[in-house]
């Protein structure tokens, strides 16, 4: 009975919070004239993991680039509605967007190392927004963050080496050492584990959950069966639309809307 | 949901389960059918031809388990594909159940088959099984086009069965204490009005499912119970 009581408050130390840290509000996105998102509202809370799935085109990945303000950066792209981090609007006139892409970061779809040593992959975030103050402390920072990410027994004896030179799964978990190197409070994963095989997947997912402590995560990702093993929280897109978000465990078993129904059980592409 | 899968296969796979069901319930609800028959007539040989006939709902049950192992394996349903499977493989544990009480019925029947006398009881054991059979068929209707309104009406029906078997409780007692020697056929007729009634909360059971399948989730409150043979005395006169 003891045991089960402290493995119990062990879950509970990691339990969400409650606390909402994201909240978009009428979130719409124009390619040029195209409307490729319309009108989402959704509250992000703090220590969840949140999967974004939906068939290719949907706007899911439209609406994950809009957290770090990603869209910014496509010529003729256009942002409406607010997104609050902590209450304040990222869209705002005072928000730095480089500022913003260290609070939230990014993992993409393929590993893209740069074309540096692992150490200097790693570094490269500390050194740019000056959170180091030497030597020293730069080096603690990356064993920090290799070991969150699970690389460090692998790379510690060849942090010198390029970041170009491990596996796919080793490089995808480099990135996301890249990403958490700067503590940001969110990260933003666009289907991580699309060009790695199982070993490598089952391993980024085993992360995800521990990351889960300390970050608010959204994935997006194509999976259903990852979808419903990593996130608390799920929510289903469809020709630019929210049409459903919930509790993993309702989506993948009774979902409301019959479209997130016939998604989940293959029946639309 | 009526739009088919991507896969096609799947779609076969999903239907084949059903048909399986089906036709384990309609050997179940064939097997009780004749088991009553042969009780009416006293015919131990088509009683022991039941006995026999039960290894076949015996088979389809674990070819329904390993085919509802397999689409999960392979196909890794979600939502209503999931529930779908789930409630495969519990109606078929549901039906494998009313295949056993209809054999037992029989192997009594066989036991009793020169008792006379009891044409009363056994009359009514026989209209309490014609109710427990309609549910048999109408739960299976339900299950095959996903009704789940017409699954409550079964689950509703199910305390009919309950009043006949605590009334047939009170007169085959009264028969034994009439005559000693009905007490061997009464007690084996206690029996089967018990498996009857036995198979009542098995459909019920399946009924609840089928609501599950459709809805995701049980049938709220209560089902309506009037078996009151728990309770039952009948004081020596």
């Amino acid at each position: 009975m003891a045991e089960i009581n402290v493995a119990l408050s062990a879950r509970d130390s990691s339990a969400p919070t409650g606390k909402i840290k994201l909240s978009a509000r009428n979130v719409g996105v124009f390619y040029g004239a195209a409307n490729a998102l319309r009108d989402v509202n959704m509250d992000f809370e703090e220590h969840q993991v949140i999967s974004l799935i939906g068939p290719s085109g949907c706007g899911k990945s439209t609406f994950l680039r809009c957290i770090n303000r990603m869209n910014d950066t496509i010529p003729g792209c256009r942002v409406v509605g607010s997104i609050n981090m902590d209450g304040t609007n990222i869209y705002g006139p005072d928000i730095d967007p480089v500022e913003l892409r260290a609070r939230v970061g990014m993992v993409f779809q393929k590993p893209n190392p740069f074309p540096k040593s692992i150490y200097d992959n790693v570094a490269y975030g500390p050194r740019i927004h000056g959170m180091a103050a030497g030597k020293a402390e730069l080096d603690e920072v990356v064993e920090w963050a290799l070991r969150s990410a699970g690389l460090w027994e692998e790379a510690k004896d060849r942090l010198q080496q390029p970041g170009t030179g491990l596996s796919g799964g080793q490089q995808q978990r480099l990135c996301i050492a890249r990403a958490i190197a700067v503590h940001p409070e969110v990260i933003l994963m666009d289907e991580p584990c699309s060009a790695l095989d199982p070993i490598a997947t089952a391993k980024i997912e085993e992360l995800i959950d521990e990351l889960r402590r300390s970050f608010t995560i959204i994935i997006v990702t194509h999976s259903m069966q990852q979808a419903a093993r990593v996130s608390q929280k799920t929510a289903f897109f469809h020709m630019g639309n929210l049409v459903e978000e919930g509790p993993t465990d309702v989506i993948f078993t009774k979902p409301h809307d019959p479209r997130t129904g016939a998604y989940i059980t293959g029946r639309i592409g | 949901m009526d739009k088919n899968h991507i896969v096609h296969s799947y779609d076969a796979e999903l239907s084949q389960l059903q048909n399986m069901i089906a036709e384990m319930g309609g050997l179940a609800e064939m097997q009780l059918a004749r088991a009553i028959a042969a009780l009416v007539k006293y015919d131990a040989d088509a009683a022991n031809d039941i006995v026999e006939k039960d290894r076949r709902i015996d088979a389809l049950e674990d070819e329904i388990d390993e085919l509802a192992v397999r689409l999960i394996a392979k196909r890794q349903p979600m939502a209503s594909d999931l529930r779908t499977i789930i409630t495969g493989l519990k109606v078929a544990a549901n039906l494998e159940r009313i295949g056993d009480y209809a054999k037992n019925i029989a192997k009594r029947t066989v036991t009793i088959s020169s008792a006379t006398g009891l044409r009363g009881p056994i009359s009514t054991i026989a209209r309490m099984a014609g109710l427990v059979q309609g549910m048999i068929k109408n739960v299976l209707d339900a299950y095959i086009a996903h009704d789940a309104d017409k699954a409550d009406d079964v689950r509703a029906r199910d305390q009919e069965v309950d009043q006949i078997h605590s009334g047939l409780f009170r007169e085959l007692l009264t028969y034994m204490m009439e005559d000693p020697r009905n007490i061997t056929p009464c007690t084996h007729l206690l029996f089967i009005a018990k498996n009857i009634e036995r198979v009542g909360d098995h459909v019920t059971s399946v009924a609840e499912q089928v609501h599950y399948m459709v809805h995701g989730e049980l049938p709220l409150g209560e089902r309506p119970k009037q078996d009151l043979s728990s309770f039952t005395l009948v004081e020596p006169k």
